[in-house]
């Protein structure tokens, strides 16, 4: 195989996958978080990785998202190993969504969502792309952020916040989009809102994304493929179909579901029974 | 940078340059703000033949071989504590983090102390010998205290903070056991401890300059990355920054420009740790304006902070330090005061 040198020439070369797990392992103190994970994600794949806390879900992130490196086994990033990119080159590729926003910083908005053109700018601050304040703007009219424009982090609401870390990751252009837990601190309105925004961006784009998600319902409802993490081992992966299964969510998490149709989209959702 | 941004520097170069023939001017002869002007001007290439000289030599002289030396090295080293400040609470992300942090200034009063102690700091180089000394040893304490902190080849902020802590209170015993056991009424050891610029002529300013000046414009090329590092160390590392290497090269550079300043000025205190944060009251904390405005303010400041050690008690002169800590302390009280006033609004 030819050795691809910038991860941004990666998408012609489909057969490829953005991201591929062989026998990645890590441990913390001696004590294996994560094990033997074999995995791979095709390009435009939109992933849930669900499972009990403390299946090493966060972990299998950071391994992507090339803050920590296996301790066994290979994670793969656009075929290459992703030790062999310097962060530059990985954050024009991943951009990472965690689930407590921004810290509330005196920094106003669209300083923030600048931030986000970071692995494209030169050490003097040109940014490559000569339309990156037009892409700023487009961001902020489709976020509904332009009224904040110049107000400070830390005179908005978490939510708002939230929208700011969410307009940062779109302004980072990346193929491959990490969420942890994005909509953990949101109300049901903006968990909605966020998904709908991620969903507009996906089909724009094509963006590849896995999404650790707490909320069951909301993983069936906007991945395709369900990735079930049980002490450290992937134990399940398949469609949202395959997954919510009665028996299945009982063995992941111990507790009594109950699987029941949407009635618009069909797509399971669980319900939960008093123990 | 911004149209917006360019104000407040224009405003800062001013009152700089305003501050500096004001401070010429003041000492034991006074010397009017007019004649300075005209006595530089005279020395710019090509502006000879228009300013006639109506001035005496003496004034000149003193101007120029006494009082202009030790202004700059003011601005100099007042611009160095004050980047390296601003630099050193950014990567660090801690407010009280300044300039010594690393401990860079106890292992230069070390240096300084053993020599005054032993008598020995005209020996070899002669007046460099101490400025030298105490430079090399700054740097030992650098590399000690980044040793000492590092784990697997990382520097975790705690660590850092913590070992030079440390290394601050261990040297610092040193320093003053050297004091307590040295004779003499007037103790050179503490005297050096608490800073002074007396006696420091160009050939300082000429070795210092080129020197402070690399490192700052070093760390204002990394002032985006600092703006990254404010929203935390995992997210910069997502935004495409390489944090370990990122914060060690800061300090390193910020150390080494306070090692220089520290090694002719001696220990001047609470520059570095308040000048960057009046600035942040004034104009807020985006780094590519906090650095070169730190480095402007420091500037000012110790060039009157020195002013008044020179001149309020003249002939004898009060510690520098001394003053910056006397004048800084109520006037940063006073902007924190007003700050919460406009917040409440």
């Amino acid at each position: 195989m030819t050795s691809t040198t910038d991860p941004q020439e990666y998408q012609e070369k489909a057969s490829v996958p953005v991201v591929a797990l062989q026998q990645a392992g890590k441990s913390y103190a001696r004590k294996p978080v994560l094990r033997d994970v074999n995995w791979q994600v095709q390009a435009g794949e939109c992933w849930g990785i669900i499972g009990p806390n403390g299946s090493g879900k966060t972990t299998l992130l950071q391994l992507i998202s090339g803050i920590e490196r296996p301790d066994t086994g290979k994670v793969m990033l656009a075929g290459q190993d992703i030790g062999s990119y310097s962060r530059r080159r990985i954050a024009r590729f991943t951009a990472v969504l965690g689930q407590e926003g921004l810290a509330p910083l005196h920094y106003p908005v669209r300083e923030v969502l600048a931030m986000g053109r970071y692995p494209y700018q030169s050490w003097l601050g040109r940014d490559e792309l000569d339309t990156a304040d037009e892409l700023i703007d487009q961001i902020m009219d489709r976020l509904d952020l332009r009224s904040l424009a110049d107000r400070p982090l830390d005179q908005l609401s978490g939510g708002q916040r939230q929208r700011v870390a969410f307009g940062k990751v779109m302004a980072q252009q990346p193929k491959l989009l990490l969420l942890d837990e994005p909509t953990t601190y949101l109300d049901i309105a903006y968990q909605i809102h966020f998904m709908e925004w991620l969903d507009e961006w996906r089909r724009e784009s094509g963006i590849t994304i896995i999404a650790v998600l707490h909320d069951l319902n909301l993983a069936a409802r906007y991945c395709d493929r369900l990735l079930a993490l049980n002490e450290g081992q992937a134990v399940q992966a398949g469609t949202p179909q395959q997954l919510m299964q009665e028996e299945t969510i009982r063995r992941l998490f111990q507790v009594e579901p109950a699987i029941v149709h949407h009635p618009d989209i069909h797509v399971p959702q669980l319900l939960l029974k008093r123990q | 940078m911004s149209r917006a941004a360019a104000l407040p520097v224009l405003l800062f170069i001013v009152v700089l340059a305003i501050s500096f023939v004001l401070t010429t001017g003041i000492g034991s002869v006074y010397i009017p703000a007019g004649q300075i002007t005209r006595i530089l001007l005279h020395h710019l290439p090509f502006m000879q033949q228009w300013v006639v000289p109506d001035w005496s030599t003496a004034s000149e002289q003193i101007m120029l071989k006494i009082r202009m030396p030790r202004v700059v090295l003011s601005m100099l080293v007042g611009a160095a504590l004050g980047v390296a400040g601003a630099a050193f609470q950014g990567v660090l992300r801690n407010p009280l983090a300044d300039p010594f942090t690393l401990g860079v200034s106890s292992g230069a009063s070390v240096g300084a102390a053993v020599l005054i102690f032993t008598g020995y700091q005209y020996s070899l180089l002669g007046g460099w010998t101490l400025p030298l000394v105490a430079f090399a040893t700054g740097m030992i304490t650098l590399y000690g205290v980044l040793m000492l902190a590092r784990e697997q080849g990382r520097i975790p902020t705690n660590s850092l903070i913590l070992s030079g802590v440390v290394m601050q209170s261990f040297l610092g015993a040193i320093v003053s056991f050297l004091a307590s056991m040295s004779e003499g009424s007037v103790n050179e050891i503490i005297f050096w401890t608490m800073g002074s610029l007396s006696l420091r002529g160009w050939p300082y300013v000429v070795v210092m300059l080129p020197y402070v000046l690399a490192g700052m414009l070093f760390l204002w090329s990394q002032s985006r990355a600092m703006n990254l590092l404010a929203l935390g160390e995992r997210e910069a590392a997502h935004l495409g920054l390489p944090v370990d290497r990122t914060k060690m090269l800061v300090l390193i550079v910020a150390t080494l420009i306070t090692a220089a300043a520290v090694s002719v000025s001696g220990v001047i205190a609470f520059v570095g740790l308040v000048v960057p944060h009046m600035i942040r009251l004034l104009v807020g904390s985006d780094y590519r304006l906090l650095i070169p405005l730190s480095a402007l303010g420091g500037g000012i400041f110790l060039m009157w902070a020195d002013t008044v050690a020179r001149t309020v008690l003249s002939p004898t002169e009060i510690p520098l330090g001394v003053v910056t800590a006397f004048v800084g302390a109520p006037f940063f009280a006073y902007l924190l005061h007003r700050y919460k006033k406009q917040q409440s609004k």
